[in-house]
């Protein structure tokens, strides 16, 4: 039997709304590029409003005020306090604005979980019967988990700061939390790269969230300097996190804006973003032609 | 008692994602002992290796053996369960101290890590008095999975709650710092907390001679009994209205 990629399958029926993003099967024609990125965004915009539907369904307001965020309070504290276990007031410092920054990176890697969720539940079948670009519709069902990191992430660093003592230069936080947003899309980024990965294989979420966790604390200047020889290093480089937070320390200590790092953190973004295109979009096909798209 | 650690150790075997939270937790000491190599600073090694067993038992208890009544309400066969003259309440809490001992094996493993991965010098002095509080520790792990058993039957909402009982937890039970470092309230709840004694006993049994053992060892003793009596009527408790209809299992 002739395999058939999603947009092909048969049943795609003439008389397409203007704006769908694949060309249309029988005139093989694509809209105008103004018209595929009017769609585009639609879409993305529709997939926010779901994901943050279901992110409304996960918490009250009470549950995440008073559980959600001072956990994650309290987990900067904890990692903070190695520090002064140490007995390194500028350790204890330079852990708490690292973990407080890392939490924008890490919310993200929630959509390695959430995508195997829809398999589990069933609606990632509906969410492929999407005519435009399945990979837009799974990258915007995550959204929220973006969201989520960089609000905690920056509350975390407005009561942590003063709290330990923590440098900050107040003026400078817009900056800084433009630059965070930056790391957590470039972060958003790798997740989907690794959804690829659980959405085939859904035992695997929690070892590669786990373990992209510890590679950025280890690698990424959030517990220790950024390793800069071998292959340590050269991971380093390549990791979401790694230029952005080095750029938001320099921010945060009263200095200018590295547009180096800023450039660098961009580029990794793109890097993982390409990459999270194809290997997500191979994912989801091969489930789709093996049949083995639904768990339930 | 026998046949209920049977059957959750044959259940344990079929699902090997259940051990997930034992394998990556402990992957968090990397962070604490790459941290002391970074800052010189080896001699504190034991006292982080014991930081990262603690947190691995207690996540252990909070994410997968607090999840075993649920997992029965799930597969129907919790209401089943309640209709049986055998007690639930007693093959639960087995199966829950069970699954939570499982935890105790990261103690040797944080050793071995922190010894042979990084070099550091890991020295236990008591290695006997190490072993029995860890065990006290675990039973008082196991205590608060069953208080969560509870929460879980009487609470949808549980799930979402159980990430928000890790880290202020780990905090409140001194697991780095000593809890005389917690502002003044806090340290007053913490004195109450099984996990700060046991967590403080361990690290002194880890240095060398304990002052006050005997004494230390009676509180952590019965403040793991009183949590285990808690966990314990909590479940009854939940339990009983499950059976006369207040709660509704599906």
């Amino acid at each position: 039997m002739t395999e058939l990629a999603p947009e092909r399958l048969p049943g795609r029926v003439p008389g397409r709304p203007r704006g769908d993003l694949a060309p249309d099967p029988l005139s093989g024609r694509r809209a105008s590029p103004l018209v595929r990125l009017r769609a585009a965004a639609r879409q993305v915009a529709y997939g926010a409003l779901a994901s943050f539907q279901d992110y409304r369904a996960m918490f009250t307001l009470r549950t995440w005020l008073f559980g959600w965020t001072v956990r994650l309070i309290c987990q900067v504290l904890f990692f903070a306090s190695l520090g002064r276990l140490v007995g390194s007031p500028s350790a204890e410092a330079y852990l708490a604005f690292g973990n407080a920054a890392i939490l924008g990176p890490l919310g993200s890697l929630g959509v390695v979980s959430s995508t195997v969720g829809e398999r589990v539940s069933g609606t990632l079948e509906f969410l492929l019967l999407s005519r435009g670009s399945t990979f837009l519709v799974l990258a915007s069902r995550g959204l929220h988990w973006m969201a989520d990191g960089l609000l905690t992430s920056t509350i975390a660093l407005c009561v942590v700061s003063p709290l330990l003592g923590v440098p900050l230069h107040w003026a400078a936080l817009p900056a800084i939390l433009a630059v965070l947003c930056l790391s957590t899309v470039s972060c958003y980024c790798l997740a989907l790269c690794m959804t690829s990965i659980s959405v085939r294989r859904p035992g695997s979420r929690m070892y590669l969230t786990a373990g992209t966790t510890i590679v950025l604390m280890l690698l990424a200047g959030v517990t220790t300097a950024v390793p800069q020889a071998g292959a340590a290093g050269l991971l380093a480089r390549i990791l979401p996190l790694t230029h952005g937070l080095s750029a938001a320390r320099t921010l945060a200590a009263g200095g200018p804006l590295d547009l180096g790092a800023v450039a660098g953190e961009a580029a990794v973004a793109a890097g993982w973003g390409l990459l999270a295109w194809l290997l997500l979009t191979r994912a989801l096909r091969h489930t789709v032609r093996t049949g083995s798209l639904s768990l339930r | 008692m026998l046949h209920f650690m049977r059957a959750q150790a044959q259940m344990l075997m079929r699902s090997p994602q259940l051990f997930a939270t034992l394998v990556v937790i402990p992957f968090y000491s990397l962070v604490f002992f790459h941290f002391l190599k970074a800052h010189h600073q080896g001699e504190l090694a034991t006292t982080t290796a014991l930081t990262a067993f603690l947190m691995g038992a207690w996540s252990h208890a909070v994410f997968v053996a607090s999840q075993a009544v649920d997992d029965d309400r799930a597969q129907g066969t919790l209401s089943l369960s309640l209709l049986t003259p055998t007690r639930y309440l007693l093959a639960l809490a087995t199966r829950t101290l069970l699954t939570t001992s499982l935890a105790l094996p990261v103690l040797g493993e944080m050793f071995l890590v922190g010894r042979w991965v990084f070099g550091l010098p890991i020295r236990v002095e008591r290695p006997g008095l190490t072993l029995l509080v860890a065990a006290l520790v675990t039973a008082g792990v196991a205590a608060t999975a069953l208080l969560m058993s509870g929460l879980m039957i009487l609470v949808r909402a549980a799930r979402s709650l159980q990430n928000a009982l890790t880290y202020p937890f780990y905090l409140l039970g001194g697991l780095i710092l000593p809890i005389a470092t917690l502002p003044e309230p806090l340290r007053w709840i913490a004195r109450g907390f099984f996990l700060s004694w046991g967590a403080q006993l361990l690290r002194d049994a880890a240095a060398g001679p304990v002052p006050e053992l005997g004494a230390r060892l009676a509180v952590l003793c019965a403040l793991v009994a009183l949590q285990m009596a808690a966990g314990l009527w909590a479940v009854r408790r939940v339990l009983s209205f499950v059976r006369s209809g207040r709660v509704v299992l599906q």
